[in-house]
């Protein structure tokens, strides 16, 4: 219960920010926008005013601009609206009709691409002159254009053909072919009259010339004695009323609701004043409106009017354009409407979504979590996709954004049509929103899992985690063809993306040059956009299908050149592991296979290697086994040999202890004794370099001083040195030469080496004992003059061989051997040079190892190495009694059976 | 005197001359040629020590030994063959007292048969008292205020330079000395290439308490560090 509330309230509070958010967004662009172009002008009243708007007021002057013409025997079309047109504000001359209506029709028709075929057909529209005066003929060429006209409209589906703005235009036209002002006039007061939402009253030099007022109808021509036009009116049915000229001064008086408006300000026109109308300090009038008056009033609530006239086979319409703007304004309202509910429950979420931010970010952290389980390649590819699609498909609602941005936050209002607005905008902020919330993801995600991302495709580009540079070398060489070929593909697809989008029609959107249709909608018009990139193209279908094409080859290379690298990728993985195979079976590793993924490329060398290696473990352990045998051999020879030499040594002892035997015996005696101690010690050095060549000599390595090895050994053997006729010459230095291996070992080759060149020094001579440090290695060197000459072609570390092949020296001919076996042994390497009979022995160790001194002494300590340490689990196993040694249980019976005759006795 | 050793070898001849040897020394010899003789013997006889062969018939020397040691506490000095350090740490872990290689010496044999045999009758219940007042290490006994050394209970004369060594090595038995410490605590001034004097001192003493001073038991060479007391249970 109370899990599944929290679940609830976390799943909440992440909805409700989610929601609010995009509702936010989506309706921050119309909101802005609605609020910088009308500010709070259309909620003024509290209901919707049409007469508020812009408009309305743009519609009045441009009224009262016409009547004024009309009034002053000029010709019935505002000509001030019109610069261009020629026109001089108020001058009351006759303008060409024609240009003025097809200036018109080109502004108000360009919206659509088709405009360029309005243009032409209002340009080569024949003007009356052609026709020679000829009424009729006109005429008929008019009615003929009129179907032509509408053919275009039915083709190009603009369904705006009877709108007002429009129609209103070709009927300035029709109207405006008159010759004479008066029948201009005429035909447009007409119109006008039909208009009942408008009510006019047009009164020069005191008399009365047009009106469409009740009661002064029929007045026209007769003579205007002041009466107040708005008490024939009903007050509240037309509330707004508008008098220009009543005091005679020139100037506009507007009473709305009964108020008088104040409508010149400070008396300076300038571009924002509300009211365009002369009477401003610097908006003048002509001399002839000076005994005019002008009366206009708008009803409150205006209406259609319709007039299906005779001999015509068209119904008018009359007085649509106020009816358009109080349903604009309507509308306008209720979206405001709309967007402030809106905007207050986005507002009342985020709020929410603020007070239970904390059970939000358990949903984005989970969220987070869930993007850091794909791999980021995935992501960016998605991300690209999204960024291609949305960039399509809000180009244009951005590019109005921008338009907005740079050109100020007005409208195209002046057909009015705000709904179309509004759904523009909200489209623009639907896209705003799409953008956001891609936009968080990605912040999310980076934030989330910057340090942890899954990028398997970026892994196989990696050359870090190879060892050896064939196995870089091999993924480099492809990697560099990917890269390039993925780099070319996404430019491709970019261009690609750009060709299609930023086609003219979208310059034309980014740089504002771009106007509305009135018709379409939402949707139609997402669909255009989307379809763009199709109906640009047209009938070139090769612009389409030719990038596709080569975007589909390239993405077959880049798979290609990608499957490519993965191959070698494993096969890099392969050589790395058959090179780390050779490694190993050089450093004599035979136990291990090499196993490869199956089907590489390299299986065979992998068979050849693991052959290979068996053969050489076949010979290895071949070998080992003949060793063994070897040592097993002569250990077995050493203690035959060992048993009767104790009884000799033992007798000649016991001989040694009889005195009454004659002298000569007794030196005999004496050469036993030596003869024997001789052997013993050949048995033993027998023994001890068998051991040591096989590798089973057990050895303690530690780190010592090779000086102070070297100084003991001297010291060691001072007395032998001091008997014999040479003499020692050493160079040891004082400072410690730290090497790693066996102490004990080490000295028995330093002994062994001395005596040698004691024993087979030239009487007198001096031996040379140098120890240096060459290139980290501690280098001890042992030269002799030789008694005997050597013969430079003899292997003297070989067992038995001496420099003198008497053999009665009392050496045993193993010294050197000894020697050498044990430096390796201990990890050095032993050689031997003769110079004429110079005579150099050369032990050379890496050197290394922490300082004596720094060591404490219990690490010191000989440590048992395996071997004896197999023999102490031996003997305590016997000891517990869990192994039963040789005929113990014989022992046993028979203590049992003492102890019984013990007992007995 | 007339201590008895039993010597145990399947060699008969090796069995004769030591107990010739032995007898000359004035020591009483019984002699057996397997472990089950050997048992026999010590069964019957009051024996003082044993020399015992580890490899013979029947009965082995290191299963006799045990089967010794699981009555009697008498020394037991192993002979063998064999000379590998493990055969060594094998036979004295298991109770021997001592463990001699084949060949040997036999004045060696007869020194060490002369040594375990005082330590067995004279000092036998000894066991080390007080540190502060000896240090007992093996056969070593060293007497802090007397400032003398004993071997087997015997007192040793030593010159004074010795006597400072050995107290140096005995106090810290199983510890290393390079030759510069052992020099600078025992002359009491800064060394210079000390190895020999120092060897040539150690060599002294070594004649004095080793049996077989060139093989050491109790000062050793440390090769390329120092010197050092081998640390010994002090009861065997």
């Amino acid at each position: 219960m109370d899990t599944k509330w929290k679940k609830g309230k976390v799943i909440f509070s992440f909805l409700a920010f989610v929601i609010g958010l995009t509702i936010l967004v989506i309706n921050l662009v119309p909101a802005v926008s609605m609020a910088a172009a009308f500010g709070m002008d259309i909620f003024h009243s509290g209901t919707p005013d049409y007469q508020e708007s812009e408009e309305f007021r743009y519609l009045i002057s441009e009224k009262l601009s016409d009547l004024l013409g009309v009034a002053t025997g000029g010709q019935a079309y505002s000509p001030y609206q019109n610069e261009d047109a020629g026109g001089t504000a108020y001058s009351g001359s006759l303008n060409q009709p024609t240009t003025v209506a097809q200036e018109d029709a080109v502004v108000e028709e360009s919206a659509d691409y088709e405009n360029a075929a309005f243009e032409d057909f209002m340009n080569n529209l024949e003007g009356p002159e052609a026709f020679g005066g000829n009424w009729d003929d006109y005429q008929a060429y008019l009615e003929e254009q009129q179907m032509h006209y509408d053919e275009m409209i039915a083709e190009y589906g603009i369904g705006s053909a009877y709108d007002d703005g429009y129609y209103y235009g070709y009927n300035d036209y029709y109207y405006g072919y008159g010759y004479g002002d008066e029948e201009s006039r005429d035909a447009y007061m007409a119109d006008m009259a039909k208009n009942k939402n408008l009510r006019y009253a047009v009164v020069c030099q005191n008399k009365l010339l047009y009106s469409n007022i009740e009661g002064f109808e029929e007045k026209a021509g007769e003579e205007w004695k002041g009466e107040d036009f708005s008490q024939a009116l009903d007050g509240t049915a037309y509330n707004f009323t508008l008098w220009y000229n009543r005091e005679n001064d020139g100037k506009v008086q507007i009473v709305k609701d009964g108020h008088e408006e104040n409508v010149y300000g400070d008396g300076v026109y300038r571009e924002e004043s509300r009211w365009r109308v002369p009477g401003y300090a610097n908006f003048t009038i002509g001399e002839s409106t000076k005994d005019t008056v002008i009366f206009l009033a708008a009803a409150k609530y205006p209406q259609l009017y319709l007039v299906r006239e005779d001999g015509s086979s068209s119904t008018m319409q009359y007085g649509g354009r106020l009816c358009q703007m109080r349903q604009n304004t309507l509308n306008l309202y209720s979206a405001a409407e709309r967007i402030a509910i809106f905007m207050s429950t986005a507002l009342l979420l985020l709020v929410i979504a603020f007070l239970m931010r904390k059970s939000r970010q358990q949903v984005t952290a989970r969220i987070a979590e869930f993007l850091g389980k794909i791999c980021l390649e995935g992501k960016l590819f998605v991300l690209l996709v999204m960024l291609v699609l949305l960039t399509g498909m809000s180009a244009g609602a951005m590019g109005q954004l921008v338009w907005w941005l740079r050109n100020g936050l007005s409208w195209y209002s002046w057909n009015g049509d705000y709904l179309y607005e509004i759904a523009k905008l909200t489209r623009t902020g639907g896209y705003l929103a799409l953008w956001f919330w891609l936009f968080y993801l990605v912040v999310l995600d980076f934030r989330g899992n910057r340090h942890r991302q899954k990028k398997p495709l970026f892994d196989l580009l990696k050359v870090k985690d190879f060892k050896y540079p064939i196995q870089k070398r091999l993924v480099r060489r492809q990697r560099i063809t990917l890269i390039a070929q993925i780099i070319l593909l996404t430019l491709f697809a970019v261009a690609i993306c750009l060709l299609w989008l930023f086609t003219e029609e979208y310059m034309n959107y980014l740089t504002g040059g771009y106007s509305y249709s009135y018709t379409y909608d939402f949707y139609e018009e997402m669909a255009e956009d989307l379809g763009y990139p199709l109906a640009l193209a047209g009938g070139h279908m090769v612009w389409i299908l030719m990038p596709c094409v080569i975007f589909a080859a390239l993405s077959g290379f880049t798979m290609m050149t990608f499957l490519g690298l993965k191959k070698n990728r494993r096969l890099a993985v392969d050589i790395g592991a058959l090179t780390d195979q050779i490694l190993a079976v050089r450093e004599g590793n035979m136990t291990e296979r090499l196993q490869l993924s199956e089907d590489t490329d390299l299986q065979e060398a992998a068979d050849n290697l693991n052959e290979i290696q068996k053969g050489m473990e076949t010979a290895l352990a071949e070998r080992v086994k003949s060793e063994r045998m070897k040592v097993d051999l002569v250990t077995n020879v050493s203690h035959d040999i060992k048993t009767p030499l104790t009884s000799i040594i033992s007798y000649v002892e016991l001989l040694r202890q009889e005195e009454e035997l004659p002298q000569y015996v007794k030196e005999y005696i004496q050469i036993l004794g030596e003869k024997s101690e001789r052997l013993r010690g050949i048995v033993q050095d027998v023994f001890e370099v068998s051991k040591a060549t096989s590798g089973q000599l057990p050895i303690n390595m530690e780190t010592l001083d090779m000086g102070k090895l070297l100084r003991q050994t001297l010291a060691d053997m001072d007395g032998q040195i001091a008997e014999s006729t040479l003499i020692m010459k050493d160079s040891v230095p004082q400072e410690p030469v730290l090497v790693q291996a066996d102490g004990q070992r080490l000295y028995r080759v330093f002994q062994n080496l001395l005596q040698n060149a004691l024993r087979y020094s030239l009487p007198g001579s001096r031996i040379y004992l140098t120890l240096v440090d060459e290139a980290g290695e501690a280098v001890v060197r042992i030269k002799n003059t030789s008694s005997v000459e050597l013969s430079g072609d003899k292997d003297f570390t070989e067992r038995f061989v001496r420099g003198d092949e008497s053999r009665t020296d009392g050496g045993s001919g193993l010294g050197l051997s000894i020697a050498k076996s044990f430096t390796e042994a201990c990890g050095g390497r032993f050689s031997v040079e003769t110079d004429a009979d110079l005579f150099t022995v050369t032990v050379r160790f890496d050197r290394g190892g922490k300082p004596v001194t720094e060591v404490p002494f219990e690490m010191r300590q000989p440590r048992y190495n395996a071997e004896t340490g197999a023999a102490m689990d031996e003997a305590r196993a016997i000891m517990k009694g869990q192994i039963k040694a040789k005929h113990y249980s014989d022992a046993h019976t028979l203590f049992e059976e003492l102890d019984a005759e013990q007992k007995h006795d | 005197m007339n201590e008895s050793v039993l010597v145990v070898d399947d060699d008969r001849e090796i069995v004769r001359a030591i107990a010739l040897l032995l007898e000359k020394e004035g020591y009483r010899t019984f002699k057996a040629y397997d472990g089950m003789e050997a048992l026999q013997v010590l069964a019957e006889q009051e024996v003082q020590l044993i020399i015992m062969d580890v490899m013979m018939p029947k009965l082995d020397g290191l299963s006799a030994m045990m089967k010794i040691r699981e009555r009697k506490n008498l020394p037991i000095i192993v002979l063998s063959a064999k000379t590998e350090d493990t055969d060594k740490i094998l036979g004295l872990s298991m109770g021997a007292d001592d463990y001699v290689a084949k060949p040997f010496n036999p004045q060696e044999l007869a020194a060490r048969v002369k040594s375990q045999l005082r330590r067995y009758t004279c000092l036998g219940g000894i066991h080390a008292q007080n540190e502060e007042e000896e240090i007992v290490n093996g056969r070593l006994c060293y007497r802090i205020k007397e400032r003398t050394l004993y071997v087997d209970g015997e007192p040793v004369r030593l010159t004074a330079t010795e006597t400072k060594i050995m107290e140096l090595l005995m106090k810290n038995r199983g510890r290393i000395f390079p030759a510069e410490e052992i020099y600078e605590r025992v002359w009491e001034e800064p060394s210079f290439s000390p190895e020999n004097t120092v060897m040539v001192h150690i060599r002294h003493i070594r004649e004095k308490i080793e049996l077989n001073p060139k093989e050491p038991e109790y000062i050793k060479v440390v090769w390329g560090i120092g010197y050092k007391m081998e640390k010994r249970e002090s009861n065997i």
